[in-house]
């Protein structure tokens, strides 16, 4: 009793062993697959043809090795059957299925037939066994994945268009297999802008986001296929997608930053006159200039060198008596277009590249009566290094202000030669 | 139906002609108006615009500049008049070109950085951009209603001292045709040399030329431009720093060093810098060797130089000269230089020499 007990136990143990064997080998050897499009479907009906016909198996059509399954309904056991059609002639496979024990149908929905002309690529099978959201099944060609994208390359940060400078990238998509490049590949490209990104404190569907100069190529012998991306004049995080159809690893990303680099913020706690005044005053961020469809909070940027001469600049307006020293906006925190109504275009077309601020006439008490805008603009295109023209703007307080370049020095800005 | 065709091209020819013939820069001077007519396509707008971009040189400026010792500086006083026949009022007052970036004693220092510590950056800045100041207020001083400054060009390794009228509504906004104006001064402890003054009128845009398009074209025509944009007139301007400790010889070398400059903007002629240049190289060897009757014979040789130029100026005149001694534009067209040539040796130029020298002659003699 022991001895047949004990010989059970030995018998139930080896087959526990092989099971569980086989399903660890099956699972580890199990193939990673990869699914793509037949490149065209027949579309028939269940009277495919218009001719009632028997099922019958067929060669020249390949089996369903998965099985057919649908969401909903009982389980339906597929397979593929051939129908030809006599006139004019041609032939096609599809998909019978049946009902338990029940009787079984054409089924040419949803994948229609598949023809033999349409024929999944070598190493490809048929295959329906992926379900849709809709509980449908979508005939595609499965193979086993064996090459992937490596990387998605290329500099990680680039200027907005009209900052001056480079406003173009080049990513490189490089694809291998076992280490070793793998030309022919096709791979899809595509970009999106994450929202509110760049300083902008606002989102909708009419934002600009940057766009791909093509946006599909072929791996080269070396494995890799290039695409340019071009920076809109909105600064932002993009994220370029490379896409392989027949690759294992889809789809792989690269985040590029559309920014001015290095701008800095204007020190929100300004030094003090002798006589306790402020030297400067943020007065965009104030109560009165809030609203207006002003959605920016971050509109004080501006590069080491225009900082440096701004207060400069802020120095020689108080050696004239001028007292606080009123700065509306210069530039967002990455900088590229400021549209200040957030609607992704103008006023405030400058602004872009952190070398640029509006200086208020009124606010702060201290105007500027419009007989001595001359004398202001020579007095700082002499004696100082800024730039002042007077592009009396009219935002939208409609109040004139001095816009001034902080670094353009150009017209005035000489020394004897 | 050819010739209906051929007729309308032949008429639509000229229009696309035309066209493209607008779609040229260009700056056309219109003497009349003393203006320049320019056609661009505006930057910001992409829009094809005509311009008139008038010349802040229609001014008629002369500047009486004295020099006069104060213990261990010397105060450089201004006086700019505006002749009645001037069209536009001066509206700056720059002595330019000075050789020199000065140190600022106690210079408080910047030590954060504005990259990671900014509103420390922003105080200590400031601070040292107020002691700026004050050594500013120091050095040039304005008078009422009018603003000094000083400015540097580091690159360049130069200063000007910059007058323009203030930003009050009760402060005059230059000084008129047929006006003057006293008060301008600078207080430094170099030496006397010769610096030029650059003075503008007052126009309606004096920006008009900034928002022309960044081109070679555009580039090359507003150096164009501006190269006839004002007016300039030699003055007094502490040019030449005393060697310390002192050495009279180092003196005579910078001396000669910035004579050689004269040539350049027309304060002397070839014939007179040939003769200086020798009796500097007379002078200096002998400074340096201390041969006291030798110096005396070359300074002597070269007071005579700016006598015989200028038979009336005395040594009471070299600190302050006569109201009728004026300086006055120095020619800067063809046709200005035709019209007046230049002198063998400026007035201002001689009172250069004989102060300096002067100078040389006492700390010589000072030695026992």
């Amino acid at each position: 009793m022991n001895i047949f007990r004990l010989h059970r136990f030995c018998i139930r143990a080896f087959f526990a062993f092989v099971t569980i064997f086989l399903t660890v080998f099956t699972v580890s050897a199990q193939a990673q697959y990869i699914y793509v499009e037949p490149t065209q479907y027949l579309q028939v009906d269940s009277n495919w043809g218009g001719i009632s016909r028997p099922a019958s198996a067929e060669i020249g059509c390949q089996s369903i090795a998965e099985g057919y399954t649908k969401a909903a309904g009982p389980p339906y056991i597929g397979r593929v059957q051939k129908l030809t059609h006599p006139s004019p002639t041609y032939w096609g496979c599809y998909l019978d299925r049946s009902s338990g024990d029940g009787i079984w149908y054409h089924d040419a929905d949803p994948d229609g037939a598949i023809r033999q002309q349409n024929e999944c690529q070598p190493g490809f099978v048929f295959d329906t066994s992926i379900i849709n959201s809709d509980g449908s099944t979508h005939l595609r060609c499965r193979g086993l994945a064996s090459y992937q994208i490596v990387g998605l390359s290329g500099p990680s940060e680039v200027r907005p268009a009209g900052t001056g400078g480079n406003t173009t990238v080049d990513l490189t998509a490089k694809v291998a297999q076992g280490g070793n490049p793998k030309a022919g590949v096709v791979v899809s490209f595509s970009v999106d802008v994450i929202a509110n990104s760049g300083g902008h404190e606002h989102n909708d569907s009419n934002r600009p986001k940057g766009t791909l100069i093509g946006t599909q190529g072929t791996t080269d012998a070396n494995g890799e296929v290039q695409v340019t991306f071009k920076a809109p004049e909105i600064a932002g995080i993009h994220t370029i997608k490379a896409t392989c159809a027949t690759c294992s690893n889809n789809p792989v990303t690269k985040e590029v930053q559309v920014r001015v680099p290095d701008l800095l913020p204007i020190s929100p706690n300004p030094p003090r006159n002798v006589d306790g005044t402020f030297v400067y005053a943020l007065t965009s961020v104030d109560k009165i200039h809030q609203g207006n469809g002003r959605y920016h909070h971050n509109q004080y940027y501006l590069t080491e060198q225009s900082q440096i001469n701004l207060q400069s600049m802020i120095a020689a307006f108080a050696a004239e008596g001028w007292g606080t020293v009123a700065l509306n906006d210069a530039s967002l925190y990455w900088g590229g277009r400021y549209d200040i109504t957030s609607n992704w275009g103008a006023p405030h077309a400058a602004h872009r590249e952190g070398r640029e601020i509006d200086i208020s006439f009124t606010r702060a008490q201290n105007p500027v009566s419009v007989a001595k805008q001359k004398i202001f603009y020579k007095k700082f295109c002499e004696s100082k290094t800024v730039q002042v023209p007077f592009s009396i703007l009219h935002h939208y307080v409609l109040v004139p202000h001095f816009h001034v370049f902080l670094e353009k020095q150009t017209a005035c800005f000489k020394s004897e030669h | 139906m050819r010739l209906i065709k051929f007729i309308q091209f032949a008429m639509m020819a000229p229009m696309l002609c035309i066209g493209l013939a607008q779609a040229q820069d260009s700056a056309v001077f219109d003497a009349q108006q003393n203006a320049w007519k320019l056609y661009y396509q505006d930057p910001e707008t992409a829009q094809w615009v005509n311009k008139m971009y008038v010349q802040q040189n229609a001014i008629k400026p002369s500047v009486k500049s004295a020099v006069q010792v104060s213990g261990s500086q010397y105060v450089y006083r201004y006086r700019v008049s505006n002749r009645r026949d001037a069209k536009q009022a001066i509206d700056l007052f720059r002595i330019w070109g000075i050789p020199l970036v000065y140190a600022i004693p106690n210079l408080p220092p910047v030590t954060a950085s504005i990259k990671t510590d900014n509103d420390k950056w922003t105080q200590q800045n400031w601070v040292q951009l107020t002691a700026k100041r004050n050594f500013e207020s120091s050095v040039v001083k304005a008078p009422k209603g009018w603003s000094a400054g000083l400015r540097v060009d580091e690159k360049d390794g130069q200063t000007s001292f910059v007058w323009t009228p203030g930003l009050k509504d009760s402060d005059p906004d230059g000084i008129f045709p047929g006006k003057k104006q006293d008060g301008f001064m600078v207080i430094r402890p170099e030496l006397p040399g010769i610096a030029r003054a650059k003075l503008t009128g007052s126009t309606e845009e004096p920006w008009g030329l900034d928002n022309l398009p960044n081109t070679p074209y555009w580039n090359q025509k507003i150096d164009e431009i501006q190269d006839l944009d004002y007016v300039l007139v030699p003055v007094l301007a502490p040019v030449i720093p005393v060697p310390n400790p002192y050495n009279g010889a180092e003196l005579a070398r910078r001396l000669k060093t910035h004579v050689q400059t004269w040539l350049k903007y027309g304060h002397i002629n070839a014939d007179v810098l040939t003769r200086l240049n020798r009796q500097f190289d007379v002078l200096i060897p002998a400074l340096e060797i201390n041969n006291k009757q030798s110096v005396r014979a070359t300074v002597v040789a070269i007071r005579k130089e700016c006598a015989d130029r200028h038979q009336d100026l005395g040594d009471d005149k070299v600190e302050e000269d006569d109201d009728e001694h004026e300086s006055a534009a120095l020619p800067r067209t063809t046709l200005q230089r035709s019209a007046a040539p230049a002198l063998p040796l400026d007035r201002v130029a001689a009172r250069v020499l004989m102060f300096d020298l002067r100078y040389l002659m006492d700390r010589m003699d000072s030695v026992h």
